[in-house]
């Protein structure tokens, strides 16, 4: 028989596993006294600013007759509207990969990439010009080793390869769902024209990761991340361009993509994921006795600092500006990035350079460029900047210095700023050859918000169920639609954060959205936030509103913490395009 | 597929070519280097077993914690003898359930009375250990279930290939038909990628379904 207490404990749990929770989870569960790798077992030293950047190679087309089978259009909606300029073969491979020539990590890590190189070549592709010329075809094989063989033994090698804001149709869009195994290959239709033919809903800087269900962290953490560039005639790769409107913005060897991951290693220089994977001895005692070894639901934290996969790199820089393309590849580490200068010209002089002039928000190009001392970057979340380095002398030293500090368990920022900090790259000056480049005045508008668009809102409340994540309750199906959305229509979206301790770096895939208000406040126009942004950085009990709207395609997408270990433990809703009519 | 020219790695490339020389060394495998406590465990079944040796090492792994109380708040029990059905034919000689019970009170002789509830196959063991064990086990998986004793079932599934090391996690209430799908890509793989050209895995032909995917089927 039941009784009164039953029922009152039925009555808890169906609150807390129906709908919105009542109660936030996350002050009732939240694990305490975890331990993570890098605190108990640091990586090995690695001496910083001795091995050079890393710098992706372009990614080069192949002729059309290389594609056998041939693209078939019945694969993908609107092909024969869109064609491909380019066509491209991209292998994802697993190698050893040298992250810093000294011991151990000089004998190489066994790495996952994509034809040799981690990260993978970095695509240019072109919007459609008038002539309808533009857009790419990217065939993904994967020669990766079967589960068993895979040295990468924390990673899975069945992957999908998502491009992170990608105006591209579902079967083009890399999902959770749509993985292909070793042996097997996938086709991605890369339409690249701008969201309801808006050119101010152009596109910039893009990247592509995996994004298999359930293992996308562990995927992502072992190498499978790269940049597309999208270029058009005012962002048009060319800092001579003389056409009236090109932007002239740093270009060629001066346009730079900067992909910062953190990463632990073991006294081997092997990557660390921190779950409990057998050692060759499963019964070796742990070397700090009664530690915690854990699997981790929050984050996976390294203790060494890459960039383009590169231990605490250095890069020559002419003293003259240039163009970053910075993302936070993650896995669960947000930055808070600035510039100190080793400088012979003094703390005064010095400071005039130490400075942004951020031009793209999520890889959007602002209104016109903003300049800012430091920039926030939560998982996956990219600005291009201009660094311009005239304002040093050849011989000084510029650092890239992170100043937020992580929560020891990688769940989210502690909302302290370090007073040194990581040094995260060193940029080394050497004297210019001259400098075409310019900043520009304008950029990109805003598109407008327009309210008669909206045919719904909604609310996603994010939080925490004894170690697993949940929006609204709910842990990830893909067989489940969250929100059947139909075309052509707006939504208004709030996103609320019912943890009080971490932060969530939400991201929805296909269009870009406006925040509408943040903790019940405008965003103030000189923002690098008030702009076009697919992630939004949602700190311990923030709750935002979104203008969100869905074009062109039909099919399903999916929306998701960017923390991918949270991601991987089930942070995460399909949503559905659909026709008008079908909408829920 | 036109097989191209090997193409060459770009300037700088950090790649290590392997190519004609012996593995360097000690290429140890990328490990998390988390080891399993290899605790005895007590079985519904009246057997013992060590944790690692006898229950993790190269098996496929579903495993969560539970409590015999906790069940009426939150049948995960229930919900695990679902996933359990779609697993059948596997289960007991590639696949292993591990119901760990995170409660003192529920000792081997109640652990299989409480079995004798459900459909219980081959291969679906509900365990026991002293609670320190328990505690060090529930701690190395999963910090957060919260109360080795408590009330509460946890909902979250860890599920792995204990020989190559390699782990997810999902909801013990998901699909059950689905759960046992992610377990079966953990598998080992039978033999090598075979040779030859790459198949198509997708996108398939457009069409008007909405399935969860768009590989081919």
């Amino acid at each position: 028989m039941a009784t009164r207490r039953d029922v009152l404990k039925v009555g808890l749990a169906s609150a807390a596993y129906s709908g919105v929770p009542k109660t936030a989870q996350s002050n009732l569960l939240f694990p305490d006294g975890f331990l993570p790798s890098w605190i108990y077992d640091p990586s090995p030293p690695a001496t910083p600013f001795v091995a050079p950047l890393f710098e992706m190679p372009v990614a080069q087309p192949v002729p059309l007759s290389a594609l056998n089978p041939a693209p078939d259009p019945l694969r993908h909606q609107r092909y024969d509207e869109f064609p491909p300029e380019k066509y491209y073969i991209q292998r994802i491979q697993e190698f050893l990969w040298q992250y810093h020539p000294e011991p151990p990590y000089n004998q190489g890590t066994w790495s996952w990439g994509f034809d040799g190189i981690t990260p993978g070549a970095t695509f240019h592709v072109n919007y459609r010009n008038e002539q309808n010329v533009g857009g790419a075809f990217v065939r993904r094989i994967n020669e990766l080793p079967p589960v068993g063989s895979q040295r990468a033994r924390f990673a899975l090698p069945s992957v999908t390869l998502h491009l992170h804001n990608g105006h591209q149709a579902s079967e083009s869009d890399g999902i959770p769902m749509d993985y292909f195994g070793p042996g097997e290959f996938w086709d991605h239709h890369y339409p690249t024209f701008p969201a309801g033919f808006d050119d101010r809903e152009k596109l910039t800087t893009l990247w592509y990761h995996d994004h298999r269900l359930d293992f996308t962290a562990p995927n992502v953490y072992a190498g499978l991340s790269g940049f597309t560039l999208h270029f058009d005639e005012k962002d048009s790769n060319d800092e001579t361009d003389t056409r009236a409107g090109a932007f002239r913005l740093p270009s060629g060897k001066y346009d730079v993509p900067l992909m910062l991951h953190d990463v632990k290693f073991d006294q081997n220089g092997q990557v660390v994921w921190d779950f409990f994977t057998p050692t060759a001895d499963p019964t070796d005692p742990p070397p700090v006795p009664n530690s915690d070894y854990s699997y981790t639901v929050n984050g996976m934290l390294g203790d060494r600092f890459t960039v383009n996969r590169t231990i605490q790199p250095y890069f020559r820089v002419e003293a003259r500006k240039y163009r970053f393309r910075i993302v936070n590849g993650g896995p669960s580490r947000f930055y808070d990035l600035s510039l100190r200068a080793d400088s012979r010209l003094g703390r005064r002089r010095a400071r005039r350079g130490e400075r942004f002039y951020v031009l793209s928000t999520d890889g959007n190009l602002l209104p016109h460029p903003l300049i800012k001392r430091h920039i926030t970057l939560g998982v996956a979340q990219r600005h291009d900047v201009i660094i311009d380095f005239s304002h040093f002398r050849p011989g000084d030293h510029v650092y890239l210095v992170n100043r937020l500090e992580m929560r020891e368990d990688g769940a989210g920022p502690t909302g302290r700023y370090l007073d040194e900090g990581d040094l995260i790259m060193r940029f080394d000056v050497i004297p210019s050859e001259g400098d075409p480049s310019r900043i520009p005045d304008h950029m990109r508008d805003l598109p407008p918000i327009n309210f008669d668009e909206v045919r719904k809102e909604r609310l996603f409340v994010f939080d925490y169920d004894n170690g697993l994540w949940t929006i609204n309750g709910k842990l990830m199906d893909p067989n489940r639609v969250d929100a059947a959305i139909e075309q052509g229509t707006a939504e208004i979206w709030t996103w609320r954060n019912a943890g009080n301790a971490w932060s969530h770096p939400i991201h929805s895939h296909f269009e870009e959205f406006q925040i509408l208000e943040r903790n019940g406040k405008p965003v103030p126009p000189y923002d690098v936030q008030h702009s076009r942004k697919d992630v939004l950085a949602l700190g311990p009990n923030d709750e935002v509103k979104l203008f969100m709207r869905w074009r062109d395609f039909l099919g399903k997408h999916v929306m998701h913490c960017h923390n991918v270990v949270h991601e991987d433990h089930a942070m995460m809703i399909r949503w559905d395009i659909v026709p008008p009519g079908q909408g829920d | 597929m036109i097989e191209q020219d090997k193409p060459r790695l770009p300037e700088g490339s950090r790649r290590i070519d392997t190519n004609g020389k012996a593995e360097l060394p000690p290429p140890a495998q990328a490990r998390g280097g988390n080891a399993f406590p290899n605790i005895p465990l007590f079985a519904h079944t009246g057997e013992r077993f060590r944790l690692y040796e006898d229950l993790i090492k190269d098996r496929i792994v579903v495993l969560h914690f539970f409590t015999i109380r906790g069940q009426k708040a939150f049948p995960s029990v229930r919900h695990m003898e679902n996933i359990a059905k779609h697993l059948k034919g596997r289960l007991g000689s590639e696949v292993f359930i591990y119901s760990v019970s995170q409660d003192i009170r529920d000792t081997p002789a109640r652990l299989k009375h409480f079995a004798a509830r459900y459909e219980v196959p081959k291969g679906w063991y509900f365990l026991t250990a002293l609670p320190e064990d328990v505690e060090a086990l529930s701690d190395r998986l999963q910090r957060s279930a919260c109360n080795h004793r408590g009330s509460h079932s946890p909902r979250m599934v860890h599920y792995g290939n204990g020989g190559v090391g390699m782990w997810g996690a999902f909801g013990v209430d998901s699909d059950p038909a689905f759960a046992a799908e992610r377990v079966s890509w953990v598998a080992t793989a039978e033999g090598p990628v075979p040779a030859g050209a790459p198949r198509r895995a997708g996108p398939r032909r457009l069409g008007n379904d909405f399935a969860h995917h768009n590989r081919e089927t």
